[in-house]
């Protein structure tokens, strides 16, 4: 009997004893006392810093000012665009961006309109683990072989600068490999100011909107 | 008896489970002691127990959990979010729409119709006054960013969204054309004057005190979307210390008040005084050390009077030294400019390099010249045009240019007695009559010390313009001398 007590109060011992030793070392809620973690590292790229894009797409542009007709000037045409620049973090790149555009008007067999920008670019990648990024810019462009179709006759194609703005989005498949592709849509936009139509004529606060859809390839 | 000895040992295991489950100490024990309440014991008791005061605000800085600092750059930073700023983007849209709406703007009526319009039609200039596409504009976008910021975003990531609500705004909330210098002006005047205002804004918080509401209020009125994001998400109740990057490595402000005088040239001066108010805060120093985080430091000015305004921002978005005492920075610039011999309003990047030097044991020099450009800089047109046509429908001419600076500056100890300034601005409008504008001003400045951290001085001013028009239009020139007298207080 007496044995049989004792081994009685020492499963009881043990069974307590796991219990609380149980409770005891338990791993807290960890909305209560976990340490605060480090913050997580953020994707990084095994290749360069610099990266390079390559690119063609298609495009519709419009040309318009306060005096132009209400639906302006509209073409279609081809765009090539070459970015390169660097990563700055994770998140966000530098660069510099040449797009070329080539507007045809519908209809009309006239030489192309040919827009040439030349912009720094900032690119965002909210997500640093995803392909998403938008990007905005601003710079020059230089239009050649600019004509009114539908207005005064030029007194013969003109080339000017203007002031010139990008921003657009897009994603990057595959993008932590070395070469990977990209497909964006941007709007250009170049302020061409006022445009001498002739020796008496001219239109002023002429504006034209280039809307590009575009497939590149990105060497990094 | 032996089952009474179990018994008490049963008891008192989870007592000695307990001690031995506590966290091993950070020195070495010394050889345990069999009294329960010796001076050993005691203290090491004692040592554990964190230093309670409950006079002071509870501090969660020690005790904030893995799912609390979820998304967190720091303690006391906004959590990262990056579908909230998307959504401050839109009812920031929909309540300036619904302001033009009270107002009676038929701009504010948008359907669906006007969105296609728009979206086909792209971009064109607007001809909207000077003070709402000046100072309008940037505030509004500055609602953008600064709910991105209190969202946990970055400078340049919330810049993107001050772009996307400038865009949207353009698009889908005029019923008129999407305006090409309001996305400018928004975007980036928005960035300039957000990141001041959020900065302001933390400079005023104290999160860890006890006036952490009524500071957290005052806040609110300096950044209301910051404040009012806080406020929704639980930030504003978060005692946590302040985020490391919100806080200067030094700030100086000063309030000026006094009379000015002004001229159309040096022999036509009006002898009527004009009153004026300016006020300066200085984040930072943008003189020495090199920096890579935005706005770490920056010099906003605001300067109010009688018809006579001058407000500038000059945010570091990079500095290094060089050369031993040399100093190179990069500049975002905002410039809101108004003086009989032109009005101007920009957004700019500069590039300076400056050298600070000790010419007294307790002088020093500051040298700076500086030179970049603007992004789209407003000026005002001629009143009357040369060539006597009528006035434009919009009394103002938008376009890029460059810009350089050149300053001198003599302090005592950090405070400025003596300043030579030089400040050119070029205009090349391509949104109104074609012409360059090339702006100019010449500043001298000298302060005398009267007691405690008041100072009186005099200042100097001379603003020039010379406008280069296409013929047949000839090219004009306008000045304008200005002298003021006043007082000014300045924080250590």
């Amino acid at each position: 009997m007496k044995r049989a007590v004792e081994t009685i109060a020492a499963l009881l011992m043990i069974v307590l004893a796991g219990r609380v030793a149980g409770a005891q070392t338990a791993p807290a809620p960890v909305a209560e006392s976990a340490p605060a973690p480090a913050p997580p590292k953020p994707a990084t790229s095994p290749h360069s810093r610099y990266w390079v894009v390559g690119g063609a797409g298609f495009g519709a542009a419009r040309t318009g000012c306060p005096d132009c007709g209400e639906e302006g000037v509209s073409s279609n045409g081809r765009s090539l665009l070459v970015d390169f620049g660097f990563r700055a973090t994770p998140r966000l790149d530098f660069g510099l961006e040449v797009a070329y555009g080539s507007s045809k008007l519908v209809d009309n067999d006239d030489d192309p309109i040919l827009t040439t920008f030349v912009m720094g670019v900032v690119q965002v990648r909210p997500w640093d683990t995803r392909g998403f990024f938008f990007k905005t810019g601003m710079g020059t462009g230089v239009v050649g072989n600019l004509y009114v179709p539908n207005g005064p006759v030029l007194d013969g194609p003109i080339t000017t600068n203007t002031l010139a703005l990008v921003y657009g989005a897009g994603w990057v498949f595959r993008r932590e490999e070395r070469f990977a592709l990209q497909v964006h849509g941007t709007h250009h936009i170049a302020a061409l100011g006022e445009v001498t139509i002739d020796a008496n004529t001219s239109r002023k606060n002429v504006l034209n909107n280039y809307w590009n859809v575009m497939v590149g390839i990105v060497f990094r | 008896m032996r089952v009474l000895r179990l018994l008490a040992l049963v008891l008192l295991l989870p007592v000695r489970a307990s001690a031995q489950d506590a966290a091993p100490p950070a020195t070495s024990l010394t050889p345990a002691t069999t009294k329960l309440f010796d001076a050993v014991s005691l203290s090491r008791a004692i040592a554990s127990l964190p230093a309670v005061r409950f006079d002071e605000p509870h501090s969660q800085v020690g005790s904030q959990t893995a799912l609390d600092m979820q998304g967190r750059a720091c303690a006391g930073c906004p959590r990262r979010n990056l579908a909230w700023p998307l959504f401050d983007v839109l009812w920031v849209n929909v309540m300036y729409n619904g302001i033009n709406h009270m107002r009676g703007h038929d701009t504010a009526k948008v359907t669906p119709p006007s969105w296609w319009n728009n979206m086909k039609s792209g971009f064109e200039w607007d001809i909207n006054d000077w003070g709402t596409n000046q100072i309008g504009h940037p505030y509004q976008g500055s609602n953008y960013f600064t709910g991105a910021r209190a969202n946990g975003l970055g400078f340049y990531e919330s810049a993107a969204v001050a772009a996307f609500g400038s865009a949207t705004w353009e698009f889908y909330f005029e019923n008129n054309l999407a305006s090409f210098n309001d996305l400018i002006n928004t975007t980036l005047g928005g960035i300039a004057l957000g990141e001041v205002l959020h900065r302001a804004a933390w400079m005023v918080r104290a999160p860890m005190s006890e006036g952490r509401k009524k500071r957290e209020l005052i806040a609110s009125i300096i950044d209301p979307i910051g404040g009012l994001t806080r406020m929704v998400n639980g930030d504003g109740k978060r005692v946590a210390d302040k985020p490391p990057t919100m806080t200067p490595s030094s700030v100086r402000y000063t309030m000026a008040a006094g009379a000015m005088w002004q001229g159309d040239s040096f022999k036509d001066v009006n002898d009527r005084a004009l009153p004026f108010v300016d006020l300066a805060l200085y984040y930072g120093t943008t003189r020495e050390a090199r920096s890579t985080v935005p706005y770490g430091s920056f010099d906003a000015v605001f300067s109010l009077g009688a018809g006579v305004t001058q407000t500038g921002i000059r945010g570091r978005l990079f500095g290094t030294p060089f050369g031993g005492r040399y100093q190179f920075n990069v500049l975002q610039t905002f410039d809101f400019i108004m003086n009989p011999a032109y009005d101007y309003g920009g957004q700019g990047v500069d590039l300076e390099v400056g050298m600070t030097r000790q010419i007294f044991s307790d002088t020093t020099l500051w040298m700076a010249g500086a030179g970049g450009v603007t992004m789209l800089g407003a000026v005002n047109t001629l009143a009357t045009p040369p060539d006597g046509s009528a006035a434009p429908p919009r009394p103002y001419d938008y376009g890029p240019g460059f810009r350089w600076s050149g300053f001198i500056q003599m302090s005592r100890h950090t405070q400025p007695y003596f300043t030579i300034a030089y400040q050119g601005y070029h205009v090349a409008v391509v949104d109104g009559t074609r012409s360059n504008h090339v702006l100019q001003r010449l500043y001298l400045d000298a302060r005398v010390p009267v007691r405690y951290s008041l100072s009186i001085g005099v200042a100097g001013e001379y603003f020039f313009r010379k406008a280069y028009f296409w013929p047949p239009l000839t090219n004009r020139t306008d000045e304008s001398p200005q002298l003021r007298a006043y007082i000014v207080w300045s924080s250590k």
